[in-house]
């Protein structure tokens, strides 16, 4: 469950909007990609298991980056469609099962029991099966940072065994600002059996979004600093990836009040580094809530805004503790009419037009043709009349 | 039942040993003195033991045992046993009361007495122990085939029934475990192999069903191989205790004394051949057979019994996990010496 309370500040008062529990749902995992894509900022976890045949994994090693290739495939305005391929090492010792030398324990005891148990037939029909809630791990896990990825120590890895992943990725990276670079920010390998690997990697991608400056009368601008506090009950937090929200679902009205308000659905993504081990260990917790914002616009407009644009300003992300993540940034919303867009070149106006029509073919009037031809030929001209006027004398 | 898992403090010796400064009471502690009127029975001392009582008269030891299970069960395992004392079986020889009874009763609960004879403990790692126990075991299945009870032969086990329904409990924890995101360490062993259990689990099923394996004979089975229950007299294994008795076909009792056992002899294929031969020198054991053992070794039990404590007894969870992994290992072991022994019985 993730709960947040939220506190507003809205031109210089303190306003406690949507302070309300929530609960949020750990996103499901997903192979061999799970992608969030948020305003300003995309995150791609990619996974990727092997089980290895008759051997049981006695170490590991590590990983390093092989290779980490992409290219933006697809433009739609300031939105990029991004596609690329990421190659690990991942180094770890094996061993045969027929090469271990341990003893198996004696079995007449429990051999004894399972035969008991098949005899009373015993079974699990209609029953509650155990369900874990405290979850710990004897399996190995490690987590390499960007860093160290591209270092290779030959010495440390010369006498491992190697397991090459090649996996392919895309992701939409959406919002205003310059596109950074996509980063491998992690690695994470892991024993999850006693014959299997797994590996997730874990690839940020970010615009670079400033605040606006620009006061332009046609771009009403609202400007928010929100202050939210998250908490995980199901997970311990060991380290926090990111965080970032995509807002949709814009609606405007005048309330009671004749305040301009902003409605707006929100979903909020965080992604971090579980401190369990044993398994998967990059997880993605979301929640979706309501939004709602004053714009002191006044009372006499005539349309709603045409769009809206949201630009943040991280100024705090940060891990209270094993549950809690605060966050703190000032949002700026551009609300933006359809003069201001067109003067953007959104839809360019064209020149109004001038119809040409053809006159209509001449029609002949009825038995023309037949009086035609006892006249004189010149007549396909317009007839030329001749105007005679009769004085009468009186 | 609960079957104490004590010997007495001489382990290795399991003669009655005096403990001169203690007084043991002639009767035995809380042993109705009635019952030793019935056996006729004086002793000179007598001390508890297994459940019951070690007395040592003038000629020999006897042990009094008290039994609170099914009657119909007790006469069944008794009976059999006199008969195969009295066919020279490597079994403890039953002694009637005065009025010709096997057993007696006493407030619900049921005595019965047997010769005891001294002996060493059984100790797996010696291979003459092993060797004895299946050549002894032969002899049983061998005078127990000829041995006819109506109650045994009127009712039957579905042990394919009985196995199949252990396949379908695996199923359903599995389908428990696809609905989870997190998983435990034992959780995690048991999807990573649970296709490879599952598929072994169903050709063994598969085999019993193409064998009819339950269309023969019900067989009177000893079903108890605990070394706790076993003792090495004269060089020869001694099966103390036949309540434990079941009935089907025999290669079951081939089955847990090979499960019991091998594990500690890392599978070994020369040994497992040297028990086969050494069984058939005293008993027949069919072509129909052989491939009925290899088929049941190959049933995943303890894969089952693991996974129903874990998911329906919540038995420790690191406890189980440990457990798992060397039983996972052994699987290895296992899966190579029958392949290994299937090759040796083709070949014939």
């Amino acid at each position: 469950m993730l709960e947040y309370c939220r506190n507003l500040v809205v031109g210089g008062l303190n306003v406690n909007i949507n302070k309300q529990r929530c609960n949020l749902q750990i996103a499901p995992l997903s192979y061999p990609w799970q992608v969030v894509e948020g305003d300003g900022e995309s995150w791609v976890i990619l996974r990727c298991k092997c089980k290895l045949t008759l051997k049981e994994v006695m170490e590991l090693h590590g990983a390093t980056l092989e290779d980490f290739a992409w290219k933006v495939s697809l433009e739609q305005g300031e939105n990029h469609l991004y596609q690329g391929k990421i190659a690990l090492n991942i180094y770890y010792n094996s061993k045969s099962f027929f090469a271990i030398d341990k003893e198996f324990a004696e079995s007449d005891e429990e051999e004894d029991l399972i035969r008991t148990s098949i005899i009373n037939e015993e079974s699990s029909k209609e029953v509650n099966f155990r369900e874990e809630t405290e979850y710990s791990s004897d399996f190995a896990s490690i987590i390499v940072d960007k860093e160290e990825l591209t270092k290779k120590e030959e010495e440390d890895f010369s006498s491992a065994e190697v397991w090459n992943v090649e996996i392919p990725w895309q992701a939409w990276l959406h919002g205003m600002g310059q596109d950074r670079e996509p980063l491998v920010e992690k690695v994470h390998v892991a024993q999850v059996g006693l014959s299997s690997l797994l590996v997730e990697a874990l690839i940020k991608l970010e615009k670079k979004q400033d605040l606006l400056k620009s006061s332009d009368d046609n771009e009403i601008i609202f400007k928010n600093t929100e202050e939210l506090y998250f908490t995980i009950q199901e997970e311990k937090i060991a380290e926090i990836g990111g965080l970032h929200a995509v807002g949709s679902f814009f609606t405007t009205y005048f309330n009671s009040n004749k305040q301009l308000t902003l409605e707006n659905l929100k979903k909020i993504n965080l992604v971090f580094i579980s401190d369990v081990t044993g398994g998967e260990r990059f997880w993605v917790a979301s929640h979706i809530i309501e939004e709602k914002n004053i714009l002191n616009l006044g009372e006499n407009l005539q349309v709603q805004p045409a769009d809206f644009q949201c630009y943040k300003k991280k100024l705090k992300l940060i891990l209270y503790d094993d549950h809690t993540v605060i966050w703190k940034a000032e949002y700026m919303i551009r609300a933006m009419f359809a003069e201001n867009m067109r003067s953007m070149n959104i839809v360019q106006e064209e020149a109004p037009k001038t119809v040409e029509t053809k006159e209509p073919v001449p029609r002949k009037r009825p038995g023309e043709k037949w009086l035609k031809k006892g006249r004189n030929n010149n007549s396909k001209t317009t007839t030329n009349k001749t105007l005679i006027s009769i004085k009468l004398g009186i | 039942m609960l079957w104490p898992n004590e010997f007495p403090r001489s382990v290795n010796n399991i003669n009655l040993t005096r403990d001169k400064e203690k007084k043991a009471s002639l009767a035995g502690e809380g042993l109705d003195p009635s019952i030793l009127k019935e056996y006729n029975i004086t002793p000179q001392s007598s001390e508890e033991f297994k459940g019951g009582w070690l007395l040592k008269d003038q000629k020999k030891d006897l042990w009094v045992f008290k039994y609170s299970g099914d009657r119909n069960r007790l006469l069944i395992a008794l009976e059999w046993q006199e008969n195969l004392a009295k066919n020279k079986c490597s079994v403890l020889k039953m002694k009637r009361t005065k009025g010709d009874k096997l057993y007696l009763e006493n407030n619900k609960e049921f005595f019965f007495v047997t010769e005891w004879i001294s002996g060493q403990k059984f100790e797996v790692q010696q291979e003459r122990h092993l060797l004895s126990c299946f050549k002894e075991l032969g002899k049983i299945h061998k005078i127990t085939e000829n041995y006819s009870n109506v109650i045994i032969q009127n009712t039957r086990i579905d042990w394919t029934l009985i196995i199949q329904k252990k396949l379908k409990d695996l199923l359903q924890y599995h389908s428990f475990l696809r609905g989870k995101i997190k998983f435990t360490d034992f959780e995690r062993f048991f999807m990573e192999h649970f296709d490879y259990f599952y598929n072994a689990g169903q050709e063994a099923v598969e085999n019993m069903v193409l064998l009819q394996v339950d269309s023969a004979r019900p067989h009177l089975l000893v079903n108890n191989f605990r070394s706790t229950d076993l003792l090495i007299n004269d060089n020869k294994v001694v099966f103390t205790n036949l309540l434990k008795w079941s009935r089907g076909p025999k290669i079951l009792d081939l089955v847990l004394l090979l499960n019991s056992y091998m594990p500690l002899l890392k599978w070994n294929s020369q040994a497992f051949k040297n028990i086969l031969k050494t069984y058939k020198e005293e008993t027949v054991l069919t072509k129909q057979d052989e491939q009925v053992l290899l088929a049941l070794l190959r049933f995943p039990g303890r894969f089952w019994f693991y996974a129903y404590q874990y998911f329906v007894d919540f038995v420790e969870e690191k406890v189980l996990s440990e457990k798992f992994k060397k039983y996972i290992r052994e699987y290895y072991w296992r899966d190579q010496c029958l392949n290994t022994v299937e090759t040796w019985l083709w070949e014939g």
